[in-house]
């Protein structure tokens, strides 16, 4: 480890100003480099807050209820010793007074039944709901593809763009799978897999495709509903999206998988926060007008990003 | 505006506030209308409420396990991926339209190497930058099922090969025998072709050319030889003509170039700043036409009394221009002597046409645009068009020719004169007679099942091609799909047989060019430079072409063409006479099988999936015909010795003493959609001095018969009752003078307590609705779009109709469904005619519909800013958006068809069957088969 020339006085200094720091907390400012978004953070602060009243309120009413519960007991245990000593009740009040504890007739009451039937019922009611959510949402699937290709080598190790083979996607509503063609611009040279001696056989069967003139049939991971329309060339170039918001970090994916859930819900959210990238200069006027009635940044529902028609029609 | 007492119909229905109409014109889908019989049938009974939880209870089910295991969806690339393509991204290819003499200028727009929309090509101007409804929908019939697939020899399907073998072996002995040969074509207008043809001439000695028009221009151009010596059809232009004057020429609808006339029209129709003046149109013809529907002085004619017409024009014209008269009888029509007067003010920038191919008549119009000196300003005989070149003596020579068993071989080049000439029958018997019978065509038409050999012809969009429309400009045709089925260009069938070196048409008509069109031109040293030009921009005009100036004089025999249409001609004719017409969708029948031209509607008529007798409104009450809702009296037609029956539609314009007939219908071997619905009118054309004539004067008779018909005519649907300012029309003059007087503004009534509160003026209790609304209105940050309308350009030609459909994969419904009001065309365009005063008895009804005016009105929806159908949209499906458009979310819908009932112009439509994928809709040819639905768009 390197030594460090540094005086007493000046290791004093260093302790005195981390202990200082430590009790201070973590600067404001540097919270919302972190996050990036100002709105977000102050609503992740809100709520932060909002959490811990409601633990410090929860554990006090948690108090407050023992503290009735053994007030309650005691002065059962009081009263009944105290009828104990009378000793002068009818047959029925006794009954009731000293009544025990019977779990089987508990068990059997009204009350109770309803009450597990309801907790029943509500937790198959959630669980069916939830499946039914969940029908048609596929996130992570990561089907087996005809060659097993890997981004994680290609993208994640090689940096190559993904722009080099998905060229629709500045272009398209497409992003596109690319061609044998594409594929052959490297792989007319590059024939080994990195260590191996022989021609890898995952590359042998893009050559096959081409000998054989027969296209390579990938199986589509991403899938989304024929009745949506989704356009790759609109998020990447205009709004510029980065790939990796929604299709993950594919840069680390041996086998492709679908990160998002890809359901409406997701794609509202995100035209929810998302501010417009105003530096075209298209939407200038658009922006003045919007900042002359509100506060906040202008997303992509204040411009239509939640009308039904923008992809379904 | 609001003085006008004029009456504004739809149909005769609602001028007689029929009641039939009265209850059916509220309501935008009628509920007693029969929606359980026909194609429903098997669904009877109804559905109970436990029919609707277990179908709800088994669809929440099959979604369960439907989603247990996603499909496994492929996406499979290219192998090699053309440059130019990009998925996603439609590709734009210049290329040509042909259908016989047909033509015009395109653009293709492909998606992933499928053709899928016909947009105009806007360089040149042959075409007046436009297109029509039937080269709109031609992109369908490459999808059509009905072409064949490979050659056939007598109904068996065989390899080219041997199809060549044995059609070139038989040709030969054709050829030793000192046979004779003909191949039968309708124009063509590829001098390539021309030229292949030639080099199969040269090698088979005894074959010749024959070609004919379905519908025939040939008395015009021998009417031009002898008047000019010049056998031709000349360039009309109609933005030079301040006065036009046609008789029954349908110049705006099927004659010759429409889609150039009507663009060429509208020019001299329209204000500007500064222009203050149009052009005025006199019309004389039997049928009502879309011509005669935009005409500024309509007057119904018989056909018989056509040519003296024309004769008195002359003779009214030469006495203001002291010439000696010729002697005709005089017949006195309305019109007439004012049309007469304003040419006469107009010499040199009127224009006269005629579409009759009488060449007596034409002789005389000839004359008459002498008189007016308009040869050389409004008809360019120098740069003739070549659209119709089909001669009708040598058409009739060669059925002569064919019947007294002269001819041995015989080849059909994409026509199908069994069925599309008059003479059809005649060579449909006489064929037995011929030894080799060849049909190259797209598909086993009527013609065609009677041929030995089959050696079908790629779909023009298949198709390398050139084409010489008009006389300096030529343009290239080039495939944008790889043919679909085992079919072989035409030209490289012929070049196959005649044995040449090359039959690669594609270099055949390089060659053709680099002989021919080539040194035209001086710009570009290249050619390869210059053809790859042209191709791109699928048109090339010679710069600065040398045209003599000398001027043409007519010199034609008018005294010979008086005394012959004084002979042929009469006054008044007292017998029932009927024009035969073509419709603007139909045309002459060769793309009857395209469903989208079958369900667009006539735009006079608006009937479609038929076609029928118009009569008319007197000729009704006569018969005893009513005409409502679509129920109307199946009729017989007699002409001659032929009778027909078919359903009549009472026409107001029809002229008393005619009846009208459509051709283009009646294909019995067109395909699926086509067959069977119509009757076929070609053989109903009456031979004059051989040639044949769109019209019979003698020997025609109607009689109704006991059965009951429908015709499928949308006119009364979708009726704004109560609403009689969507349609507003003002005159010329008043528009110079008072343009805001042209408008009318709807005033509504306000209250007293409310008048004080108001700033704007209250006249009566009225004011305009500026200032009270009902709706809060929306904010309109970003974009507001609109989508204008220029009613004084629109003719009603439709073709917008049916790019609308192309665009945008609107279901085709069929007849039945079309009975049952449910079209689904997303732009109409409504016809309106107009009269003085509502009719209550026959008699008014008579006197409205004689020849009332027409106004035509593009509908579609509007994008209402507080729009009616959103508001009552229970789900939300139908929502405004924020840049002022009626939005549309399809799998949002329940439908309740409340949007439709409160849309105030009818536009709402409901897809009452699952239209695609239903093979109860067989004729929704885009839709139900997977060859058609290559041809829809997918965004």
């Amino acid at each position: 480890m390197t030594s460090f020339d540094f005086s007493d006085e000046e290791l004093n200094a260093v302790i005195a100003y981390i202990k200082d720091q430590t009790l201070q907390g973590p600067p404001a400012t540097e919270v919302v480099v972190a996050t990036g978004d100002a709105g977000q953070q102050a609503a992740s602060q809100q709520s932060v807050i909002s959490t811990k009243m409601i633990t410090i309120f929860m554990v006090i009413l948690l108090f407050i209820l023992v503290l009735i519960l053994v007030v309650l007991f005691v002065l059962v245990s009081v009263l009944t010793k105290y009828l104990k000593q009378k000793s002068q009740l009818s047959e029925e009040d006794s009954e009731v007074v000293f009544q025990r504890f019977q779990p089987g007739q508990f068990v059997r009451s009204p009350g109770f039944i309803w009450v597990v039937t309801f907790i029943f019922t509500a937790i198959v009611l959630k669980t069916v709901i939830d499946g039914l959510f969940n029908v048609g949402v596929q996130t992570g699937y990561a089907p087996a593809q005809p060659i097993a290709f890997s981004h994680k080598v290609h993208a994640g190790d090689f940096k190559i763009d993904c722009n080099y083979c998905h060229t629709g996607v500045r272009t398209s509503k497409n992003a596109n799978i690319p061609s044998v063609n594409v594929c052959m611009n490297c792989h007319s040279s590059i024939v080994k897999v990195t260590g191996a001696t022989e021609l890898s056989a995952e590359i042998q069967k893009i050559y096959d495709a081409k000998l054989n003139d027969t296209p390579i049939e990938w199986v589509r991971v991403h899938n989304l509903p024929d009745l949506a329309y989704f356009n790759h060339a609109q998020h990447y170039n205009v709004g510029g999206i980065q790939c990796q918001t929604c299709h993950g970090p594919v840069e680390e994916m041996e086998v492709v998988r679908q990160h998002t859930n890809l359901t409406m819900g997701w794609c509202i959210d995100c035209h929810r926060k998302t501010e417009i990238r105003t530096d075209n200069g298209y939407y200038d006027k658009l922006v003045e007008l919007h900042n002359s009635t509100s506060k906040n940044p202008m997303v992509v529902e204040d411009i239509g990003g939640l009308e039904c028609a923008k992809c379904h029609y | 505006m609001k003085e006008t007492k004029k009456q504004y119909w739809k149909g005769v229905e609602q001028l007689t506030n029929h009641p039939e109409f009265v209850k059916y014109a509220t309501k935008e889908f009628p509920r007693d209308l029969p929606y359980k019989e026909g194609v429903m049938q098997e669904e009877e009974g109804g559905s109970s409420r436990r029919d609707f939880l277990k179908l709800m209870g088994f669809s929440v089910a099959a979604a369960s396990l439907a989603a247990c295991e996603a499909p496994v969806r492929k996406a499979i690339p290219y192998l090699v991926k053309p440059e130019e393509i990009t998925p996603g991204i439609p590709n734009y290819y210049a290329s040509t339209y042909m259908n016989g003499g047909n033509y015009s200028s395109i653009l293709v727009k492909t998606r992933e190497g499928r053709p899928i929309k016909i947009e105009p090509n806007t360089l040149g101007d042959i075409t007046g930058n436009g297109t029509s409804a039937q080269v709109q929908a031609s992109v369908l019939s490459l999808y059509d099922k009905a072409r064949l697939t490979s050659p056939y020899i007598n109904g068996q399907a065989v390899e080219w090969a041997a199809l060549d073998s044995q059609i070139k072996a038989k040709l030969e002995n054709i050829v030793s025998g000192n046979g004779q040969i003909r191949i039968v074509s309708k124009t063509l207008l590829s001098p390539s072709t021309k030229a292949v043809i030639n080099e199969f001439i040269s090698r088979y000695p005894g074959t010749t050319l024959v070609m004919y028009d379905p519908v025939s221009c040939y008395g015009m151009v021998k009417a031009n030889e002898q008047s000019f010596g010049k056998a031709v059809i000349p360039s009309y232009h109609f933005d030079k003509a301040r006065v036009i004057v046609s008789f029954g020429a349908d110049f705006l609808s099927t004659w010759i170039n429409p889609t150039k006339f009507s663009a060429d029209f509208i020019k001299n129709r329209k204000l500007d700043q500064g222009k203050k003046e149009m052009s005025r149109f006199y019309q004389f013809e039997s049928n009502l036409s879309l011509s005669g529907a935009n005409a500024d002085y309509r007057t119904p004619i018989k056909p018989s009394s056509e040519g003296l017409v024309v004769a008195n024009l002359y003779n009214l014209l030469a006495a203001k221009a002291g010439k000696p008269g010729i002697s005709v009888a005089r017949v006195e029509v309305k019109h007439l002597e004012k049309a007469a007067n304003d040419l006469w003010n107009n010499p040199r920038q009127s224009l006269v046409v005629s579409g009759s191919n009488d060449s007596n008549v034409q002789i005389m119009v000839n004359a008459i645009n002498d008189l007016l000196q308009n040869i050389g300003s409004t008809i360019d005989l120098k740069t003739p068009v070549y659209f119709r070149q089909g001669n009708d003596e040598q058409m009739k020579q060669f059925v002569s020719e064919l019947n007294a068993g002269n001819i041995q071989g015989l080849i059909f080049l994409n026509s199908n004169p069994v069925y599309d000439h008059y003479l059809g029958d005649t060579i449909k018997a006489a064929l037995s007679k011929v030894n080799l019978k060849v049909s190259i065509s797209e598909s086993r038409d009527e013609t065609a099942v009677a041929m030995d050999y089959l050696a079908p012809d790629h779909h023009y969009l298949e198709s390398w091609n050139d084409a010489q429309p008009v006389e300096g400009t030529y343009s290239l045709c080039q495939p944008a799909i790889s043919p679909l089925f085992n079919t072989r260009q035409a030209q490289e069938t012929l070049l196959t047989w005649a044995g040449s070196t090359s039959t690669d048409y594609f270099q055949y008509i390089r060659q053709h060019w680099s002989a021919n069109v080539f040194p035209t031109q001086s710009k570009q040293g290249n050619f390869q430079t210059f053809f790859d030009q042209s191709l791109h921009d699928g048109i090339y005009t010679i710069a600065n072409r040398a045209v003599t100036l000398e001027l043409i004089a007519f010199n034609g025999d008018l005294n010979a063409a008086a005394s012959a249409i004084s002979t042929s001609y009469k006054a008044d004719n007292p017998a029932l006479e009927l024009a035969i017409y073509e419709t603007i969708a139909i045309g002459d029948g060769s793309q009857a099988n395209n469903p989208w031209l079958q369900e667009t509607p006539d735009p006079i008529t608006k009937a479609c999936w038929d076609n029928y007798l118009t009569i008319s409104q007197a000729m009704a009450n006569e018969l005893g015909i009513r005409v409502e809702e679509g129920k109307t009296s199946q009729v017989k037609l007699t002409v001659g010795e032929t009778s027909i029956e078919l359903p009549a539609l009472v026409q107001p314009g029809q002229a008393r003493g005619t009846v009208g007939i459509a051709v283009g219908y009646g294909r019995t071997n067109a395909g699926r959609v086509a067959n069977g619905v119509g009757v076929n009118a070609f053989p109903l054309q009456k031979e004059a001095n051989g040639v044949p004539l769109m019209s019979r004067t003698e020997g025609v008779s109607v009689t109704v018969t006991s059965e009951p018909a429908k015709v499928a005519h949308t006119q009364t649907h979708h009726t704004f009752m109560e609403r009689e300012y969507v349609i507003q029309e003002t005159t010329l003059e008043t528009y110079t003078r008072h343009p805001e007087s042209a408008f009318h503004r709807p005033k509504i009534a306000v209250s007293n307590a409310l008048e004080k509160k108001l700033d704007d003026e209250v006249i009566d209790g009225k004011m305009q609705p500026r200032e009270i609304s009902l709706w809060k209105g929306h904010e309109y940050n970003n974009h507001h779009w609109t989508m204008s309308v220029d009613l004084n350009s629109c003719i009603g030609c439709s073709a917008c109709s049916v790019a609308c459909q192309a665009e945008n994969n609107v279901p085709v419904v069929g007849k039945e469904e079309v009975l049952n009001r449910r079209e689904m065309t997303w732009i109409r365009i409504d016809r309106y005619y107009s009269s003085e005063e509502t009719a209550t008895s026959n008699k008014e009804l008579e006197q409205a519909a004689e020849n009332p005016e027409v106004t035509f009105q593009p509908m579609m929806c509007q994008h209402c800013n507080n729009a009616p159908c959103e508001t009552v949209c229970p789900v939300a499906a139908t929502t405004h958006s924020h840049e002022g458009l009626n939005m549309m979310t399809y799998n949002r819908c329940i439908g309740t068809r409340y949007c439709a009932n409160n849309c105030p112009y009818k536009v709402r439509r409901f897809n009452w069957f699952k239209y695609h994928d239903n093979t109860r809709f067989d004729e929704n040819m885009s839709m139900n088969n997977e060859l058609g639905k290559w041809c829809s768009i997918r965004t």
